[in-house]
Order: structure tokens, then C-alpha cells, then sequence
């Protein structure tokens, strides 16, 4: 028994000894890293103490009064718990559904385009909204839903009436969410673009000697071709479905669409910056965090089932 | 026979203070500028931000200025550009170890808990010897020293005043283009159904809609006219030494029934629920609105701007209407003093402290008067052959948008004391006329004596209870009171209005926050 | 996996007639989507030189300057931050890139190697942060406590490496085939002249897309700047162009009351702006954009 102890912790140091050797410029690079993260991401972590005290400024992060899950309780029975979880998982929802395959629609009609010269020029077009800053999105998106805004005029050529959009409820979410789509959708079909570059090409040659149609050929082809990276941005995406953030929020409501625009990132501003309750804001983020990361593991364990490949 | 001596030089010594410090409230401050070589650190919120055509304190003569008019060496501090002051003054309250000395922002709520944590400075026993001007100020005005201290007497700010009281306090008011409502044939309106006539009649003519000019919904506008207090954001009035949440009452209900009938008839621009308030105030040149809402020094900004552009638009004030019968609840209107002050904080040392007391007690001296509201004699004010003060010609061929800003601090909010006479040069007459017209056609109970008093205080447990129960009540009724105009929800449904109300009780605590603010109402009355 | 073979364009095909009702309605829908990508900027170019009163009456559609003026350029050039927004952005973007590639590059390496003993926990540690952090207080708190605050160096340090791109940088190397950096160390080469002499050069396409994600984040970043900072003359473009275009709404929050300062180029200055602050970050992109192709490929984070 012992001397099986020992040749294990013999062969473990051993191990130790060789991999540093093998290893140790390795390890020499990771170290900048390492250090980034400690200072900058592990450290301010200890912060997340105050969702479990009565944070005080004066008193510090590790000498104000314990409270347990006093604010978490406080948050659950809030009056708009629910409703801020519902608009949060419904706009993470609908960009989901509509703003996750969208990128990967333009990249298979992208490659389905035989004339290069002109799909490099809608290539680059696509692309340019996402260098504008969103709060530029956002005045723009402003001007346009005013009531005498494009929209409106639009709008009227098609026998409705001028509104002004952003105070209309039913109109806040696919604002939201197309506006989104229209900055997003060049620049994320780039990773799609580059997965199908790297399709062998014999396959499509082969599936034409066989007499496929090319939309036989996308389906059994192209999309099992970049399925890896479709999966692995989609579970990516899921662990962050209640990360909606509170920015665009804050630009794009109004009084009249809080009822289904309030999300918990802009609570969290709200109760955080500018009532500076510090403890519960902190618990509503962790709480969003918990729910982001079920999320992720949940979804890269269905995916690595289904699929066969995820994450991690 | 030494103790006696000393007793006598002592004594000697005390005397020669007193009128020292009686000249000095005449005369205007002999002890500045300080010799010193201490530097302390002063932040501001809002109000006192170098002009806008200044990249930074350093350029601007004000801030310099008061550095060297005091002799204590100024580091100052303001929000970054863009950045909203109270998230910012929120950020570096979260560190109470590295506060600048003197901090300008809103601390009233909350006093009695910054000064039980340690965050502030009590400066009552500081006050007298060294911040004289200040401390002989208040005294000399009852009303202001009660606002300026918690309810156990404690001094703990530096505030903003007028120097006429409330004169300049119903700054916001009512206006219509007179050139329309002459070419319609129509006199000025006074009760609330002429008022809305003139819109009618406006929009048929030239398809103009009525808006609200400034800062949305968020301050007093028509509802004394329906007997309402209060219009979008969360008001709590005064009323017969009740207090009374204003979006609670049944002329607030009738005064948003009439919005929402303006809205379901066009006649009201959708776009003040969305656009900030330079794009709102852009539609007022452009035919778009004939009759709003605004403030005196709008109104002079765009009889300017008319005039520049060579419109022949006319835009004149005109009184708060009134129901039919003539009875007007309020108006816009305050107390003459700011709800902003300025705190020192306990990063300042007792010896800073003192230091800080000084700085901002020049404001109040005679001296100091003058430069925080005309800036420096001879540079960019002097006296006019009456003997006034008149800006010269440094501010008033300068063409850029409030110039007298590059030279003053008077602005509301600042801890000074605002001179009528600023507001009367900054001004035209058109908008002093206005000013002059909101404010005196009304009794001092209308225009003022319903409002929330400035200066309350909560105690430490009921500042933490409301923390807890009253976070969603202000979103609460904005939001419904969106709602209600726009009609998504029928504010002349009895039923839809009974559950709006008791909701108020049942989940937003409104019972219990009123109860607070009632003790709180009740302590400030006794001070 | 980066095997490129040549495009099947060119091969000679016989096209159905269902291949041409799917082409002809493929370019159209392209077309349609350029036109929506491209009216609203095209409007901000006009916009920005057309006079104040029409965009009032026209707003969001205006389909040539109107008035042609330069006077909303003018405003902008005499904003006092505008250069020094320029100057900031350009020091915060030279100093942040090469730490960003850098710490990019060395995090992609380690976790494309393999037979590293501690590869695990230091992948559990790496991947940890791209789902918690301490949040906007502790964060703000870990700044001060590190003497960063009002110095540029608090908008470069926090977000000096992005796990994200470092996948997709770690995808990259790991489509490197193995057989060179075998016969570099049996050259004697360390791992450090690998990554620098053989790694870097191959992986140049994805290096030109990390570049372009950083930069345009660094470009787009406002929050830090706004509560990290103290001085107006720190400030990047960013926070100048927020300044310019939803200042008034701050203002308000002051209830600056007597004080509402706004001019006559109020609306046009912001899409002058916009012009002025978009215009050079989608100037470099097309001299990137040939390597997108290439450029990121991203795959599963095994230990």
C-alpha cells in the first residue's frame, strides 16, 4: 500500500518535473494572462459579497452586516420580478429566433452568389452598420419612428396612420429586435463565411455528379459543414440569453413601453446608479449571471447530444 | 496678577473679533484673498460646469477667478461631458474614502444618514467663526435657515437662493404666438376650454399641434386648471398641512382625460413622450406648434433665434389658464431655494474643513456677491451710470449661448445667492415680462405654498424603509401616466381608475410612504 | 480545416431554370438588404449639410443636402473635445492593440497546445470570467484601489483580453498543422520564438480580424470613459459624440433651469457628428477585409 502511495506521488512529481520542463515557456505566456484576470476579473469578483450584506460605503465591501438572501428575497417579491423577467427572456427570445439565424441565412445566400465582384460589395455593406456606435443607432432609430418620422410615412403610403412608434407597446420589441438584426447581420455572418470556405469542395462536386439540386446540396452540405460553429456560437449565445443590455434600453424606451421594455440590466442601473442601492443591484446581476449559466450548460449538454459538438 | 493679564489680553482679543466680523458682513470681506498655500478639491454636480466652449476648468475665468479672488488654490471637479451628474456623483460616493472636499449635488433626502455615517461634516459648531457671511445670512432669513439644517438642528450645506425669494421661481409658464392668434381673430385665452380652442383652432388652420416645449411632462404645466397638483412624475403637495400624492386625485384624472382626449384627437405631438428636448424645441420654429409650455429663458432663446432667422413668428406669454369658474390650483412655482447644495465631506481634515467653510462662505459676503453673480468688476461687469451692475462689452458681443456663464456661477443650483438683477440682464424683456406675468397673476399659495418643502429630512430608518417600499413608485405612475394619455389604458373607465388607485395601496405601499413623508412634513414645520 | 479549394463558381454548370429563379431572386433580396444597410447612413451624410428647419419638417427623410451648408461642420470643429477626443482614442488604440493581440495570441497558444499538465484549470479559470464578474461597483472600486482611476490606462487595462477572441484565436492555431511546430523544436526553438516566428505569421488573417474587433470596440467603449475618467481632456471621441448627442437630456437632469442652453444647428451638429466619428473606423476596414474570409474560424474549448 505505501509503496504504491509512493510510486504514484513519484510518478505525479515526476510528472510535474517534465511537464515544467517540456512546458515552461508555456506557462511563461499564460502568466500576462493570469495575471490580467486576477487583477482585473477575479479580483473585483469579492464585490459580489455585497449582494449577501447591507452594503454601506463607509463601512466597506467585508465590514458591512451580513443579511443572507435578504435583497434576493426583496427582488423575488418585487412587484416587477416577473415582468422583468419576462421582457428580459422575450427580447433575449425574439433576438434569438430572428437575430441568430439571420447572419447565417446571409452567409448561404452569400455563397450562393456566382458573381464574386458583387458579393464582396455586398459583403462590405452588410458589414458597415456594425462600426456604428449604438447610440447613434439609436438617434437615428428615433428620428425615423417620430410621427412624422420615415416610418410613419412609410406607413401611411400603406394606408395606416402617422404614429409615432416608440410609444406604441406592440411596435418597441420588433424595433428592437430588427434594429439589431440590421447592425448585426454582415459582421456575424463573417465566422459563417469563413466555416464555409473550409468545406471541402469535392463533396459538392460529388453531390452534382449524383444529380443533388443546390438547395439538396446546402441542406445536406453546406449547413452539416458549418454545424460545429453554428452550435458553438448558438450555445454561446444562450449563456447570455437574460444579457440584454441596459444601453440600447435606456435610448429606446419610453414611459408608455416600460411595461414591456424594462429589463433587468437597466433595473439594475436604475436601482444601482442612480438610487445607489449597490447590495440589491449586485444580487439582481448575480441572479441574471446563475440563470445565464444554467443556461449554457443545459444548452451545450442538448447540443453535444443532438449534434455532437458544443463548447467545451 | 498673570492671570488677570491674560484674562484682559484674552478679553482684548475676543472684542477685536466681534467687529471684525461686522465689518466684514458690511464692507464685503477684508480676510480674502486667504493666505494660504493649502489646496482643497471641489466638486460640482451641475449649475457650475465651465462653459461649453471651454475644454476645461483651467480656460474658464469664473473658476480661475474665484482661486484667485479666495487665495485658497481650487482643484475643481465636474461630471465628464456626456455623462449623466448623477450616476457620476453616484460612482464616487460608492468610494467614501477618496471624496473630493466640497461636493455640490443632492444630499437633503438623505443628511441625516450621510452625517451618521461619517460622510459629511457637521458644521454647526464651524459655522459662526468660519463661515460668517453665511451664518448671518440664514439668520437674517428665517425660512431659508430652516431649510438648510436637519431636524435636529444640525448645519450641514451650503445653498442656493434668489436673492428676491420667489420672483424667479415661476420661471416656467405658458406662451402662444401672438401673430397666429391675431390672424385667427382670437384674444388671449384664460380658462382652460379658451386655451384649448386655440388649439383647435391652430391646428385647423395650420396644422399645428400643442407640446409641451421643455423637459416633457416632468414639471408643473396645465393641471392647476382641473385642480391637479402634479403631471407625469411622481409629485408629492401640501395641502392644508396634509401631504398628498398628486397622481392620486380626481383632478389629476380629469387633467390627464383631457390629454388623453387631445391625443385621441391630434391635437397633441406624440413626439413629447420620445424626443429629448432639443428636438421638441426645434419644431417651435417651424410652424408645428402655436401654443406650448415653456421657460423664460427659452422664451428668450427663441424670440432670438426668431429674429436671427428673419421669422416674423411672436411668441408671447400669456397666463396659467383657469378652470371656468377662474380657480387655478398651482402653478409651477418653488421657494427660492435650491435643492442642491454643497456638503464638506470627511476627506477634508478639520484644517481643510475650516478652509472649505471659507471658500464657499465668500459667495455670501458683499464682495463675493458680485463675482459669483457678475464676475470680476472691470473685466466683465462695471456699474451703469445708476449704479447698477451692467455686463460689458466681453459678454455682450460675445456671440456664443450664455456668455455671462464664462464669468459667473450664479446659476440655480450653485451654493451663491442668485441677484434679481442677473436674471433681469440675462434676460429680454419679452421674458422678463413673461416671467413677471406667471408669477404675479397668482397668489403666493398657487404659485408655491402647495409644493414639497426643500430642506427635508429623513431620519437614518426611514430613509432605509423607503429604500425597501417606495423604489417602484415613482416608475409606477409615469408609467400609467403615459399610458392613460395614449389611451392604452381608458383613464374615463371607473373601473380601470379604481384598480389604478388601489394599487397604489396594495402594492406600491403608498399608505405607509405618505405616513413617512407626513412625520417628515411635521418635523420640518417645527424646526 | 482551412483546406481552400477552389470555388465551385467556376466550374461549368448547367443551370436549371429553378437555378435562375433562385438567382434572380437571391440578388434581389442583396440588393434589398444594401439598400436598407445604406439609406440611413447616406442620410446622415446628407443630413449633416442640410439645413436645420427642413430636417425638422422631413425627419428621416431627406434624399439630398437641402440647403447645402457646412455650417453643422463648422459647430462641430469648434467643440473644444474634439481634437482631444481624436488624440485620446489614437493613444488608447495605440496602446491597447498590441497588448490586446498579444495576451490574445499567448492565451490562444496555450490552449491550442496539447500535453499540458495544468491546461485544465487554467482553461476553468479563463473560461470562468467570461460568465462572472464582480459588476459595475467593484469594478469601479478595483480601479481606484489600483491608482488607474482618471488615467488613460483605466480605459486599456480592464478589457485587455477577450476570451472570446482568444477561442477563436486558439481555433487558429490549432489548424496549424503540427508537423511544423514538431520540427521547430526539434530545431531547438522555444516555445516563444514559435509563437513569434511561426505561429504569428500563418495566423496573420485571423490576427487582422482580432484587430479590427478590438478596435472597433475601443472605438465604440463610452461607460468606462464616463466613470473611470475625471477630465474632460481624457476623454475619447466616443464620449464627445454622446455629449453632443444626447447632452440636452442631462440638462434636464440638472434642472438647469434658467440655463437650457441650445443652438440653432441643434440638429444638424449631430449628424456632422456622427459623420465625423464614424467615418474613420469604416475607413480601415476595407484594407482589412480581405482577410475576413480566412480570418475566423471558431471551434470547441477542450481540455
Amino acid at each position: 500500500m505505501t509503496i504504491g502511495m509512493k510510486k504514484r506521488e513519484m510518478t505525479l512529481s515526476h510528472k510535474i518535473s517534465r511537464d515544467w520542463k517540456m512546458n515552461k515557456y508555456k506557462y511563461l505566456l499564460i502568466l500576462p494572462v493570469l495575471v490580467y484576470l486576477a487583477l482585473f476579473c477575479y479580483k473585483p469578483m469579492y464585490g459580489l459579497i455585497i449582494a449577501f450584506n447591507n452594503y454601506k460605503p463607509t463601512r466597506g465591501i467585508t465590514g458591512s452586516d451580513y443579511v443572507g438572501l435578504m435583497w434576493f428575497d426583496n427582488f423575488f417579491n418585487n412587484i416587477y420580478f416577473w415582468r422583468l423577467l419576462s421582457n428580459t427572456f422575450t427580447i433575449s427570445a425574439l433576438s434569438i429566433v430572428f437575430g441568430f439565424p439571420a447572419p447565417i441565412i446571409l452567409a448561404l445566400l452569400l455563397n450562393e452568389i456566382q458573381n464574386d465582384k458583387f458579393k464582396r460589395t455586398v459583403q462590405t455593406i452588410t458589414y458597415m452598420p456594425y462600426f456604428i456606435s449604438l447610440v447613434v443607432t439609436c438617434s437615428i432609430i428615433k428620428i425615423y419612428c417620430q410621427e412624422n418620422g420615415l416610418f410613419s410615412q412609410i406607413i401611411e403610403i400603406f394606408g395606416g396612420t402617422r404614429r409615432n412608434l416608440l410609444i406604441d407597446p406592440s411596435a418597441y420589441r420588433p424595433i428592437y429586435v430588427l434594429s439589431g438584426i440590421w447592425q448585426n447581420i454582415g459582421w456575424n455572418s463573417i465566422i459563417y463565411l469563413a466555416a464555409l470556405s473550409g468545406i471541402d469542395q469535392e463533396q459538392y462536386e460529388a453531390a452534382r455528379i449524383d444529380g443533388a439540386n443546390r438547395f439538396q446540396q446546402m441542406l445536406h452540405i453546406t449547413i452539416p459543414g458549418i454545424l460545429p460553429t453554428i452550435m458553438i456560437l448558438f450555445v454561446l449565445r444562450m449563456g447570455s440569453i437574460l444579457n440584454v443590455g441596459y444601453e440600447k434600453v435606456l435610448l429606446l424606451y419610453t414611459e408608455n413601453t416600460y411595461n414591456v421594455a424594462d429589463v433587468f440590466s437597466t433595473y439594475t442601473y436604475r436601482v444601482g446608479l442612480e438610487q445607489k442601492q449597490y447590495s440589491l443591484s449586485t444580487a439582481v446581476s448575480l441572479f441574471n449571471t446563475m440563470v445565464n449559466i444554467m443556461f449554457l450548460v443545459f444548452t451545450n449538454w442538448l447540443s453535444r447530444k443532438t449534434t455532437e459538438s458544443g463548447l467545451f | 496678577m498673570k492671570k488677570l493679564l491674560v484674562a484682559v489680553l484674552v478679553l482684548c482679543l475676543a472684542l477685536s473679533m466681534v467687529p471684525a466680523f461686522a465689518l466684514e458682513l458690511l464692507s464685503g470681506g477684508d480676510t480674502y484673498p486667504i493666505d494660504t498655500d493649502k489646496t482643497i478639491t471641489w466638486y460640482a454636480q451641475g449649475g457650475l460646469n465651465p462653459h461649453e466652449k471651454f475644454a476645461d476648468w483651467k480656460e474658464s475665468p469664473f473658476h480661475t477667478g474665484l482661486i484667485r479672488e479666495t487665495g485658497i488654490n481650487i482643484e475643481w471637479m465636474f461630471p465628464t461631458t456626456g455623462t449623466d451628474g448623477g450616476v457620476y456623483t453616484n460612482t464616487l460616493l460608492a468610494d467614501p474614502t477618496k471624496l473630493p472636499d466640497i461636493m455640490q449635488g443632492y444630499f437633503m433626502d438623505s443628511a441625516s444618514q450621510y452625517l451618521d455615517e461619517g460622510v459629511i461634516w457637521d458644521l454647526t459648531p464651524y459655522m459662526e467663526e468660519y463661515a460668517p457671511a453665511y451664518y448671518a445670512f440664514l439668520k437674517a432669513h428665517p425660512v431659508y435657515d430652516k431649510a438648510m439644517k436637519t431636524d435636529d438642528g444640525k448645519y450641514y450645506a451650503f445653498g442656493f437662493f434668489r436673492e428676491d425669494g420667489g420672483w424667479n421661481d415661476s420661471y416656467r409658464g405658458p406662451v402662444v404666438r401672438k401673430d397666429w392668434l391675431d390672424e385667427c381673430g382670437l384674444e388671449i385665452p384664460k380658462t382652460i376650454s379658451e386655451f384649448e380652442n386655440v388649439i383647435r383652432v391652430f391646428n385647423e388652420k395650420y396644422g399645428a399641434k400643442f407640446s409641451f416645449a421643455w423637459s416633457r411632462f416632468k414639471e408643473g404645466g396645465l393641471e392647476g386648471a382641473f385642480g391637479a397638483y402634479g403631471t407625469s412624475s411622481l409629485t408629492y403637495y401640501v395641502k392644508d398641512g396634509e401631504v398628498g400624492i398628486a397622481q392620486m386625485d380626481e383632478g389629476w384624472r380629469n387633467y390627464v382625460a383631457w390629454l388623453n382626449q387631445l391625443f385621441n384627437d391630434g391635437l397633441f405631438d406624440q413626439d413629447n413622450f420620445s424626443l429629448d428636448d432639443t428636438s421638441i424645441k426645434a419644431k417651435i420654429h417651424n410652424g408645428e406648434c402655436g401654443i406650448s409650455m415653456t421657460s423664460m429663458g427659452q422664451l428668450n432663446n427663441w424670440m432670438k433665434e426668431a429674429t436671427a432667422a428673419g421669422s416674423d413668428e411672436n411668441w408671447v406669454a400669456i397666463p396659467y389658464p383657469t378652470d371656468d369658474e377662474g380657480n387655478i390650483s398651482c402653478i409651477f412655482g418653488g421657494l427660492g431655494i435650491g435643492t442642491w447644495t454643497s456638503v464638506v465631506t470627511k476627506c477634508a481634515d478639520e484644517e481643510t474643513m475650516k478652509l472649505c467653510l471659507r471658500a464657499l462662505d465668500y459667495a455670501y459676503t458683499q464682495e463675493g456677491f458680485l463675482y459669483w453673480n457678475f464676475g470680476t468688476k472691470g473685466v466683465s461687469w462695471d456699474y451703469d451710470e445708476n449704479g447698477e451692475p451692467a455686463f460689458t462689452s466681453l459678454v455682450n458681443d460675445d456671440p456664443d449661448t450664455d456668455p455671462m456663464i464664462k464669468y459667473n456661477g450664479a446659476t440655480w443650483g450653485s451654493s451663491c445667492i442668485q441677484a434679481t438683477k442677473l436674471l433681469y440682464l440675462k434676460n429680454s424683456q419679452v421674458a422678463i415680462d413673461a416671467n413677471d406675468l406667471w408669477f404675479y397673476s397668482v397668489p403666493a399659495e398657487v404659485s408655491s405654498g402647495w409644493k414639497w418643502p426643500s430642506g427635508t429630512t429623513f431620519t437614518v430608518a426611514e430613509s432605509d424603509e423607503l429604500a425597501l417600499i417606495a423604489a417602484n413608485l415613482g416608475t409606477y405612475s409615469s408609467e400609467n401616466f403615459a399610458n392613460f394619455v395614449t389611451g392604452v389604458s381608458d383613464i374615463n373607465d371607473d373601473s380601470v381608475w379604481e384598480s389604478y388607485l388601489a394599487a397604489y395601496e396594495t402594492q406600491y405601499n403608498a399608505e405607509r410612504v405618505l405616513e413617512i413623508r407626513q412625520a417628515c412634513y411635521d418635523r420640518y414645520l417645527e424646526r | 480545416m482551412a483546406t481552400t479549394k477552389k470555388k465551385a463558381t467556376g466550374i461549368l454548370m448547367k443551370r436549371s431554370t429553378g437555378d435562375y429563379i433562385f438567382d434572380t431572386i437571391n440578388v434581389i433580396i442583396m440588393l434589398l438588404l444594401c439598400l436598407v444597410t445604406l439609406y440611413p447612413m447616406y442620410f446622415v451624410i446628407c443630413a449633416s449639410f442640410t439645413k436645420n428647419t427642413y430636417l425638422v419638417a422631413h425627419p428621416g427623410a431627406v434624399f439630398y443636402p437641402v440647403g447645402f451648408t457646412v455650417g453643422s461642420y463648422k459647430l462641430a470643429f469648434s467643440h473644444p473635445l474634439l481634437l482631444s477626443g481624436y488624440k485620446n482614442i489614437l493613444i488608447v488604440l495605440a496602446v491597447s492593440l498590441p497588448i490586446n493581440i498579444a495576451l490574445t495570441l499567448f492565451c490562444g497558444y496555450f490552449l491550442a497546445s496539447k500535453n499540458v499538465l495544468l491546461k485544465k484549470p487554467v482553461l476553468f479559470i479563463i473560461m470562468f470570467t467570461m460568465f462572472f464578474s464582480g459588476g459595475m461597483i467593484p469594478g469601479w472600486l478595483n480601479i481606484r484601489s489600483l491608482g488607474l482611476y482618471n488615467s488613460l490606462w483605466a480605459l486599456i487595462l480592464p478589457g485587455a483580453m477577450s476570451v472570446y477572441n482568444s477561442i477563436i484565436c486558439r481555433t487558429a492555431i490549432e489548424a496549424v498543422p503540427d508537423s511544423l511546430q514538431e520540427s521547430a523544436y526539434i530545431d531547438g526553438a522555444n516555445d516563444l520564438v514559435i509563437v513569434f516566428r511561426i505561429i504569428l505569421p500563418l495566423i496573420m488573417p485571423t490576427i487582422a480580424v482580432l484587430l479590427l474587433y478590438y478596435g472597433v470596440g475601443h472605438w465604440n467603449a463610452w461607460f468606462n470613459a464616463s466613470i473611470y475618467l475625471q477630465d474632460n481632456e481624457k476623454l475619447p471621441i466616443q464620449n464627445v459624440l454622446r455629449a453632443v448627442l444626447i447632452a440636452n437630456s442631462n440638462i434636464l437632469n440638472a434642472a438647469a433651469a434658467e440655463n437650457d442652453q441650445v443652438n440653432e444647428f441643434a440638429e444638424s451638429i449631430k449628424y456632422a457628428a456622427i459623420v465625423l466619428t464614424t467615418v474613420p473606423v469604416l475607413c480601415v476596414y476595407p484594407f482589412l477585409q480581405k482577410y475576413f474570409v480566412k480570418g475566423v474560424m471558431i471551434g470547441a474549448v477542450k481540455g
